[in-house]
């Protein structure tokens, strides 16, 4: 039986890549743990797919759906890392990551999913995260003071931390529905400006009301769900990575459920081609609204616990810096998957706290930018999507019989291309 | 009120540039270009470096602002067209590159050059200043309008006269056109990012006389050169102009009475209220119609 040996090889390869991915961090310091994860993650999700598309020749979303193993994983790993490797230092840097994981696989369900070009989820989860922090901050913090200030804006009172979290949900929903508005009519580059627009709107706004925001320093001593005696001890930090973690959970089943289900199959249809949705009968605005409104809910929830976890937010928040590098996370893994989404967001966070201290510091950056460029360059739709390219590419030469089988890959692509106008090409590769 | 009106005379000017950079990629090649940014701001660091180690000759420090961001817009080609002409997935990827490469950029011109604002010797000096009104003309202003009518002339001419012109012409008009009448698309490509990259380039020598050049320099020229791109109508020359007219205007006169940190809030509640009546700008067409 060649092929039960194949798989027991296959299996084992991947048991000794786990072994050896556990036992780096010994070698190297506790922070390796994160990156040797993200290759044997990596690793594991090429062999799925690579296996999925041999046996089936089906896309990787319909392989996403299948790869319990993957998550299995990923749910080891997350409940191994406390356990493993619990120092305040590492745990303080897997609850950023599982942050910035929350707010990108709702970023995937926007750009991936529903293909509209937004930049606008920092905003959604910023102004979240203002609210919480305007909210559950003391009025008589150094950062409101004033010479006109006059009392907090309608009276409101301070509140703790558990009250604000559910207010900037809220928030998170007005703005994402605000801007929703705007993608009934935009489309493509057009609506991304105007996304990366209010980002810089939100950014300037609030480092110019010094009486509410803060000014350029920002809003600090929001109420902390880490009681104060726990601040930045193994048990406080323990908390924190368990608050997170069920934020990220709560983000992926969010995904899975509107990726996967009618929802997801609806904007999909409308991100191919608009007027087959209309045809068919798919209310289009309301799909996108739809989208808008649940992912923006999440976003504010992980806004809310931003704040709550660092005591503070400032204007930086807001910067393209953060833009762009919550972009390249998600687009390195691959923004169609959820498992490209995991995979990118773990290895930016492991490259920018490792070489944090890198010499020249703008080296960590540059690197991360190459990157990004060289996947972009290669990789059709992030790392995750490598097997299956292979895999298509493969079954185009093999098929070869075609009118066009005297013309390599490329000279066909073109010749097809000719035809379109630009953005609207066809998946050729 | 005269004062404002020669700030929006110079601006205009330069945003048109960048504007006419973007809008040219993308009406010949079919991506936005936003590494338009690192492109401004190294052609920019090019200029100051000819104008601090060999001379401060107007002639020759507009053309070392020029030829940088000419060579820059190649090396875009090289890293980006040419890579993903032709491949799935063309619109996010060509996005997606292009904003490495200004990530890149903007990190290697800090390495190398370091956080500090640089600043060009005037450049227009020469010029006599004179009263329009109760306005004093600063040469600078006069020396903006006069290089930029000359090199938008002379490129518009040679577009008009010469074979690879009519390459880059018949590219904008259409691609299936192009293709059917024997046009080189990827050595055009290069002479339409060489061209953009050149008046980029000569965008940032020309604002650096009342900017500074810094590393992040190039992420204002960016956000407002696809501003005035998209207001004005992507792949139109006519809208580019009225674009940055208005533009120009709008950030005069938010800068007289509002100042300097509401330029860009302005900004974007004036291409909101455009782009909302008409979504794609002031002269543009509906994609699908363009050939």
């Amino acid at each position: 039986m060649p092929k039960s040996r194949n798989d027991m090889i296959h299996w084992a390869v991947l048991l000794v890549a786990f072994l050896v991915a556990l036992a780096v961090p010994f070698q190297f310091g506790t922070l390796w743990l994160l990156g040797s994860m993200t290759i044997f993650l990596l690793l594991l999700s090429w062999s799925i797919s690579w296996r999925k598309g041999q046996r089936s020749g089906e896309g990787f979303v319909a392989a996403d759906r299948s790869s319990w193993i993957f998550w299995v994983m990923v749910a080891v790993i997350a409940v191994m890392i406390p356990l493993v490797a619990g120092t305040p230092f590492f745990l303080s840097v897997m609850v950023a990551f599982l942050v910035y994981l929350t707010w990108n696989t709702m970023w995937g369900l926007v750009i991936g999913t529903a293909g509209l070009q937004s930049f606008a989820t920092v905003a959604v989860a910023g102004l979240a995260a203002y609210v919480a922090a305007y909210l559950s901050t003391p009025s008589g913090n150094s950062a409101l003071a004033c010479t006109d200030f006059s009392g907090r804006l309608l009276g409101l009172p301070v509140v703790h931390w558990y009250i604000a979290l559910p207010i900037a949900v809220v928030a998170g929903v007005v703005v994402g529905f605000i801007i929703s508005l705007p993608a009934i009519r935009l489309r493509g580059i057009y609506f991304a400006l105007l996304t990366i627009g209010l980002v810089e709107l939100c950014r300037a706004y609030v480092s110019q009301d010094k009486c509410n925001f803060g000014g350029a320093q920002g809003l600090y001593g929001a109420d902390s769900f880490i009681p104060e005696n726990l601040a930045g001890t193994l048990t406080g930090t323990t908390y924190a990575y368990i608050g997170a973690a069920v934020l990220a959970l709560i983000a992926l089943v969010v995904y899975w459920r509107v990726n996967y289900g009618r929802l997801g199959l609806l904007l999909r249809t409308a991100r191919e081609s608009e007027p087959v949705a209309e045809v068919l009968g798919v209310n289009v605005v309301r799909a996108r609204l739809a989208v808008f409104l649940v992912s923006s809910a999440v976003l504010g929830a992980a806004g809310g616990f931003y704040t709550a976890y660092y005591h503070s937010i400032s204007p930086n928040f807001f910067s393209f810096s953060t833009v762009l590098f919550l972009f390249a996370m998600v687009m390195i893994g691959g923004v169609n998957s959820p498992r490209g989404i995991l995979i990118g967001t773990m290895l930016l966070q492991f490259i920018d706290q490792r070489f944090v201290d890198v010499d020249p510091p703008e080296a960590r950056y540059i690197f991360i930018g190459l990157l990004l460029l060289l996947v972009t360059l290669l990789a059709s739709d992030g790392l995750v999507s490598i097997p299956d390219q292979v895999l298509r590419r493969r079954r185009a030469g093999k098929r070869g019989s075609g009118p066009s089988s005297g013309l390599p890959e490329e000279v066909g692509a073109m010749e097809q291309e000719a035809h379109m106008p630009p953005g609207s090409r066809p998946e050729t590769a | 009120m005269t004062g404002t009106i020669v700030t929006t005379l110079n601006l205009t000017a330069i945003y048109a540039l960048v504007a006419l950079g973007i809008s040219l990629t993308w009406a010949g090649l079919g991506f936005l270009n936003l590494s338009t940014g690192a492109m401004y701001a190294g052609a920019g660091y090019g200029a100051w470096l000819v104008s601090t180690n060999i001379t401060s000759n107007v002639v020759v420090v507009l053309l070392g602002g020029i030829i940088t961001g000419a060579l820059l817009g190649g090396i875009v080609c090289l890293t980006v067209f040419l890579p993903l002409d032709g491949r799935s997935n063309w619109e996010v990827r060509t996005l997606t590159a292009t904003l490495a490469l200004s990530f890149i950029g903007a990190n290697v011109y800090q390495w190398k050059f370091g956080p500090q604002f640089q600043q060009f010797p005037p450049l227009f000096d020469w010029l006599p200043s004179f009263r329009l009104g109760e306005a004093l003309v600063q040469p600078n202003v006069t020396g903006t309008v006069i290089a930029t009518t000359v090199v938008v002339t002379i490129v518009l001419a040679y577009i008009g006269a010469s074979r690879i012109g009519l390459g880059v012409r018949a590219l904008t008009q259409s691609i299936e056109g192009a293709a059917l009448v024997g046009i080189n698309r990827r050595a055009t490509a290069f002479a339409i990012l060489g061209v953009s990259g050149a008046f980029i380039g000569l965008a940032a020598v020309l604002l650096g006389q009342i900017n500074f050049v810094e590393p992040n320099a190039g992420y204002g020229a960016l956000v407002k050169g696809l501003i005035v791109a998209l207001l004005g109508g992507l792949g139109s020359l006519r809208g580019a102009v009225i674009a940055a007219f208005m533009v120009a205007l709008c950030e005069a006169i938010t800068l007289q009475y509002f100042g300097g940190a509401w330029v860009l809030i302005t900004l974007f509640l004036l291409i909101s209220v455009v782009l909302i009546i008409r979504p794609r700008g002031i002269a543009g067409v509906l994609e699908s119609t363009r050939a």
